[in-house]
């Protein structure tokens, strides 16, 4: 049977109310700023020591790019957060020391930090992390290059996490990145219908592995994840074609791979963000693909709505399944009650069939 | 019976003793399960609707509640889905029942559906009164 991938079937439906169920909560979100906006000020401002390098601040990651997903449960979410010191600093751990110190300086900080092999982590319980990187200038002509210390090589990483949100924005939104300035605060939080297919499909896709991988260490990256959707992303008109599409291509792209998929950053080609995977770890990725293109498909042809709601509750979470056909029953009813629902033979739609009939609004009696 | 014929033709329609009898499938989406209804009507009286195959069912994790807007909704197995307010004009008999009673039976399969699905009702109505149930 051929998937119904149209804007209006059951099944896009449902996955447009999901992700919509997976947004990060405006109140988290603008906590998130408050303590992203002191943790920078406490960094760079006037009598820090690191004022004299000039410092600048700008978010990296999910956020900067507009694919967070609300953490499940108790989890956390992260806030990435660069803090690029002008400097020709030679020693990576001195640079990376600098900065653990001025955040030890701080009663609040010094108790919830954690010391990670790239970033400093601020640990805000419940919430979610606040990783500071710091990073100096590569002076790479032209480019957003930076340094970044890595604890394990005790020694200096190239990273260019603005040139990959703009990479990476530049597919979702035909927009790159827009901001110059040099010390920035969050971008502003966006609403599900505000963002593009791609950044969507990229949290379903983060959701589902979250629930698939339930925070086993072989659980594959993030950023693996976006940039597979992003480098394979061909304008689909919706959710699910986009979503359906995406996993399609991997798996293409896996069985034309004789060895594990590399998956090198766009903008700095050297640098295989998929260089954890081993033969397992890469085989568990490699079923997860599988799997979730043959979930959709079965789910796009299931008759019986009890079973698909049970399906989408194990893949997505039953929170935001139940707020999905919570949100479905709401609009068809929103449509019935207008004289603006069609009825035909293949059922109930919000879009017009053959020799459908728009019936009048009817009151359902009876406790 | 002309106009279900037309508009609904995978039901079949007869009239015994003065009563049109319609049985058939009825699939509320196009991802939901197909049920086989009847519906009877006798000029004078408001039309019944039966849902015969599969029967209505309560909720498995809440055995307790009652399907809303139903008919004998106590008495299970024997629930009717109860469309409209009688006397509200929602029916009457000089309105067509392929344009009316049948597709309102789609609507309200789904809302059962999500129902089941939600807890939750969410086609809208009016609440029985306590203690007038039919």
């Amino acid at each position: 049977m051929r998937l119904d991938q149209t804007t209006d079937s059951h099944l896009n439906l449902l996955l447009d109310g999901i992700c919509r169920a997976i947004q990060l909560p405006a109140s988290l979100y603008e906590d998130a700023e408050g303590k992203y906006e002191a943790v920078a000020d406490w960094l760079a401002r006037a009598g820090s020591p690191l004022a004299r390098f000039d410092p600048a601040v700008f978010p990296q990651g999910s956020v900067r790019i507009g694919t967070t997903v609300r953490p499940r449960g108790r989890d956390e979410y992260d806030v990435d957060l660069v803090l690029l010191l002008n400097t020709v600093i030679d020693d990576a751990m001195h640079l990376y020391g600098l900065v653990r110190d001025r955040l030890l300086a701080h009663r609040t900080y010094a108790g919830i930090l954690e010391e990670k092999k790239r970033c400093l982590r601020l640990n805000y319980a419940g919430q979610f992390h606040l990783d500071v990187l710091p990073a100096r200038p590569a002076f790479w002509p032209g480019s957003t290059r930076l340094y970044v210390p890595d604890k394990q090589l005790r020694g200096w990483l190239v990273s260019d996490p603005k040139g990959y949100a703009s990479w990476f924005l530049g597919i979702a939104e035909g927009e790159r990145d827009r901001t110059l300035a040099k010390t920035e605060p969050l971008p502003e939080l966006k609403s599900a219908e505000e963002k593009s297919l791609l950044q969507r499909t990229v949290q379903l896709l983060k959701r589902r592995r979250d629930v698939y991988f339930d925070g086993d260490e072989d659980s594959p990256a993030s950023v693996v994840l976006t940039t597979l959707a992003a480098r394979h992303y061909r304008n689909q008109p919706t959710l699910l074609a986009t979503l359906v599409d995406t996993l399609e291509l991997v798996w293409a792209e896996i069985q034309r791979t004789q060895d594990i998929l590399a998956v090198p950053n766009p903008t700095l080609p050297q640098e295989d963000f998929a260089d954890a995977w081993d033969v397992n770890s890469y085989a568990r990725f490699v079923r997860f693909v599988r799997d979730f293109r043959a979930e959709l498909v079965r789910l796009g042809s299931s008759q019986n709505m009890e079973n698909v709601a049970d399906q989408l509750a194990e893949m997505f979470g039953e929170q935001p399944t139940n707020a999905a056909y919570r949100e479905y029953g709401k609009r068809l009813q929103a449509r019935a009650g207008a004289g603006r629902l069609y009825v035909g033979l293949a059922g109930v739609s919000t879009a017009g069939g053959r020799k459908a009939v728009r019936p009048p609004p009817f009151t359902p009696y009876g406790s | 019976m002309a106009q279900i014929r037309l508009r609904w033709p995978h039901l079949t329609c007869q009239i015994r003793n003065g009563t049109l009898v319609c049985d058939g499938p009825v699939q509320p989406t196009a991802a939901s399960r197909t049920y086989t209804i009847r519906l009877q009507y006798r000029v004078g009286l408001e039309p019944r609707i039966r849902i015969t195959k599969p029967r209505l069912e309560r909720r498995t994790s809440a055995p307790d509640q009652p399907i809303p807007h139903t008919y004998d909704s106590t008495r299970q197995g024997r629930e009717r889905p109860c469309l409209f307010f009688p006397g509200s004009g929602d029916w009457r008999s000089d309105k067509s029942l392929a344009a009316t009673v049948i597709p309102w039976v789609y609507e309200w399969l789904v809302f059962y559906e999500l129902w089941h699905i939600t807890g939750e009702w969410l086609g809208g109505g009016i609440e029985h009164d306590q203690g007038s149930d039919k």
